[in-house]
């Protein structure tokens, strides 16, 4: 099985948060496709432009990391909004964020998100995380493919 | 007084005397009776000793007769001594009879004239006795048998008889008066026991009317007591229902002054527990916005503590790629890349690191802040609010003339508060108007006041500040007042810490300020403040000259 090309869509409004994760990602050699907005709405401004322009392929196989506490609107606002639309509800969702209240985490579960970091994230085990996704996305989509 | 009383014990004692009395009088003329019908049988008695001596006494006559009568035949002495024996024993007997008969003056007389008769007979005898030795035995039995001595031995008969009748009509006399004493008396008795049995029932009814009628009332004002009603006036007497209806009485007062402390209590306790319920409603949610607070800080706190981590590990990183670099000989490709290690990875870290504790400290700040406003001591005064409002605006006036803001100050009454808190509140608030603006139009921020109704506060005194600027979607409404929610952060710099701080501050003054607000349309924001000093939870002090510590916030 060949490197699989992720772009990895990051939602972040502090940008030493966002520049911590860029440079893990290029540091673990992640950096293929990478996109950072600085809140829900432009995240979801992103991937309405990206849907309506056609561009996500099987080879672009897509990744989000989405922050919590972002202005306008928020992760889990966000997160509800993506998983709700049919054309984007099967981009795995990472989450990321400072707490670890267990309420809020049991609620992005409910919404849909796939995996849920706490930061400060411990960057391998984060790495590893992203790896794994993408490797997964390209396992369940490539049937869906193959058929059409 | 006390012994005056006409008790119970009394009057049962007097129902029970009356017809005792009346009883024992009645026994008296029963005894009397029995004593008159005693009376009556020793008179019948006497009546029977009386005929019994009558005819002794005859018999004696009788006997000194045929004595004489066999003297004058025989001669014989024996005859004369029987004559005489006979004539001592009549002498001796009359006075007996005499005796007997000395109740009766009638039969007394009668009694004398017996005596006389056979006096006269006596004498006869006598005289017959005398002739015999002076005219001889046959010729005395001659003169004897005359009439004379028949006609007086007749007249002894006579008066015998007569006094005899007249002793047996005096017997049936007395009988008779006795029959009638009885068939009265019987009357009497009759009578008596109707009257009896009459005082008896009176005196049963009385009684029952005087203590039964009263005891009723008593009983019907227990009753009353027990409704809580009012009490009819005293009843009647001065005995021991009268004792127990003034007991009654005074328990009824006790009781009536009881309940009304009850209700005073009741409403004292229901006032209580209402402030009781308010002020736990009112912890809960301090409880919560606490719980909210806290939830907040940590969050914000841990936001610039992940790029310190990330950074400092970046730095880290940095460092062992620069150390490897410099261990072995510098090409110049080892040494450009070294440069760019120090001056972009390291420099971009220094700088995260750097913002990360400038965000730090100044979280740190906001929160003293907060916290010197829920302690700082107030000193309440009436504040015209125009000056502060103007100072406020002139301070702010380079951010105005760079947004190409219009402000407007209606008229503003004076309020009960402390003025440092004003300025701290308008600021914020003129601040946050300003500075959220919408870039695409005319900005215009209005100040002034408006007459509403405001929950919880009496005669609140509501200000406004009205802006044109970006607004506040529905969903962050509820979020605007709480600590570190930052709608806007793109738009101006701060902590999130300026609502939060108007809110307490607002609240301190027992006021309450709230949002109304459309998105891309803008935002009023209103405090309201109660108008009257005595409402306010402020104390009233003598206000202080000058304070210091006046600080802006957010601007």
């Amino acid at each position: 099985m060949t490197t699989q090309q992720v772009t990895i869509l990051l939602a972040e409004d502090d940008d030493g948060h966002a520049q911590l994760v860029q440079r893990n990602l290029e540091r673990a050699g992640l950096l293929n496709g990478f996109l950072r907005v600085r809140d829900g709405q432009e995240l979801l401004d992103c991937l309405a432009s990206r849907g309506d322009s056609h561009q996500q392929t099987l080879d672009e196989a897509l990744v989000v990391l989405l922050d919590i506490n972002m202005p306008r609107i928020d992760g889990v606002e966000a997160l509800r909004q993506i998983k709700a639309n049919p054309a984007t509800h099967r981009i795995p969702v990472i989450m990321l964020t400072t707490t670890d209240d267990p309420r809020e985490i049991d609620r992005c579960y409910e919404l849909g998100c796939n995996v849920y970091i706490t930061k400060p994230v411990e960057y391998d085990g984060f790495i590893d995380a992203i790896r794994r996704l993408g490797l997964f996305l390209q396992i369940v989509q490539r049937p869906r493919n193959g058929g059409s | 007084m006390k012994a005056r009383r006409v008790t119970i014990l009394r009057k049962g004692l007097f129902v029970i005397a009356l017809p005792l009395i009346y009883q024992a009088l009645f026994i008296g003329l029963l005894l009397k009776r029995q004593s008159n019908l005693q009376e009556a049988q020793h008179w019948a008695m006497h009546t029977k000793d009386v005929l019994k001596q009558t005819e002794h006494i005859f018999r004696l006559l009788v006997s000194a007769q045929s004595n004489l009568r066999g003297l004058l035949l025989t001669g014989n002495a024996a005859f004369s001594d029987e004559m005489n024996r006979d004539e001592k024993e009549l002498m001796r007997k009359l006075p007996q009879l005499r005796y007997l008969v000395r109740d009766n003056p009638r039969q007394q007389e009668s009694f004398d004239q017996i005596v006389q008769s056979t006096q006269a007979r006596l004498d006869f005898q006598h005289e017959i006795v005398k002739r015999i030795p002076e005219v001889g035995r046959e010729h005395a039995q001659d003169e004897a048998k005359t009439l004379h001595g028949k006609e007086l031995m007749d007249a002894v008969r006579d008066k015998i008889d007569r006094f005899g009748s007249n002793e047996e009509q005096l017997d049936i006399e007395r009988l008779e008066t006795l029959r009638r004493a009885a068939a009265l008396q019987n009357w009497l008795l009759i009578g008596g026991l109707v009257v009896n049995v009459g005082i008896g029932v009176l005196a049963a009814w009385m009684f029952s009317r005087e203590i039964g009628d009263r005891i009723r009332k008593v009983t019907e004002g227990t009753r009353l007591i027990a409704n809580g009603e009012a009490l009819p006036p005293l009843v009647p007497g001065s005995d021991e229902i009268r004792e127990l209806d003034e007991q009654f009485h005074l328990l009824a007062d006790h009781l009536k002054s009881a309940r009304l402390r009850e209700r005073v209590y009741q409403e004292a306790l229901e006032r209580r527990a209402n402030e009781l319920t308010r002020a736990n409603a009112d912890l809960g949610q301090k409880n919560q916005e606490i719980e909210m607070f806290v939830y907040s800080v940590s969050h914000d706190l841990r936001s610039p503590l992940v790029n310190l981590q990330g950074f400092s590990r970046e730095l880290g990183l940095a460092r062992e790629d620069l150390q490897m670099l410099l261990n072995g000989a510098l090409t110049a490709e080892d040494r450009q890349r070294a440069m760019a290690l120090a001056k972009r990875d390291m420099t971009e870290s220094i700088h995260f690191i750097q913002t990360a504790v400038t965000r730090l400290s100044s979280i740190i700040d906001a929160l003293l802040r907060l916290s010197r406003a829920g302690r700082v001591e107030y000193h309440p005064q009436m504040v015209d609010l125009k000056p502060i409002v103007h100072r406020i605006t002139e301070a702010m006036r380079g951010t105005i003339a760079e947004r190409g803001a219009e402000i407007v100050v209606e008229d503003l009454p004076p309020v009960w508060a402390d003025p440092t808190a004003i300025e701290q509140i308008f600021a914020n608030l003129i601040g946050n108007a300003v500075n959220y603006l919408d870039s695409k139009r005319p900005g215009k921020v209005e100040i002034g006041s408006v007459v509403r109704e405001v929950e919880g506060i009496e005669k609140p005194q509501t200000y406004f500040v009205r802006d044109n600027g970006l607004g506040i979607a529905e969903r962050y409404l509820p979020k605007v007042f709480a600590i570190f929610q930052r709608l806007h952060g793109d738009v101006a710099t701060g902590e999130g810490v300026g609502l939060a701080l108007v809110r307490k501050v607002v609240e301190r003054h027992g006021g309450r300020v709230w949002v109304e607000s459309t998105e891309g349309v803008g935002s009023t924001f209103f405090v309201a403040f109660p108008a009257d000093p005595q409402v306010s939870p402020l104390p009233v002090v003598a206000p202080r000259k000058e304070r210091l510590n006046v600080s802006v916030p957010n601007t």
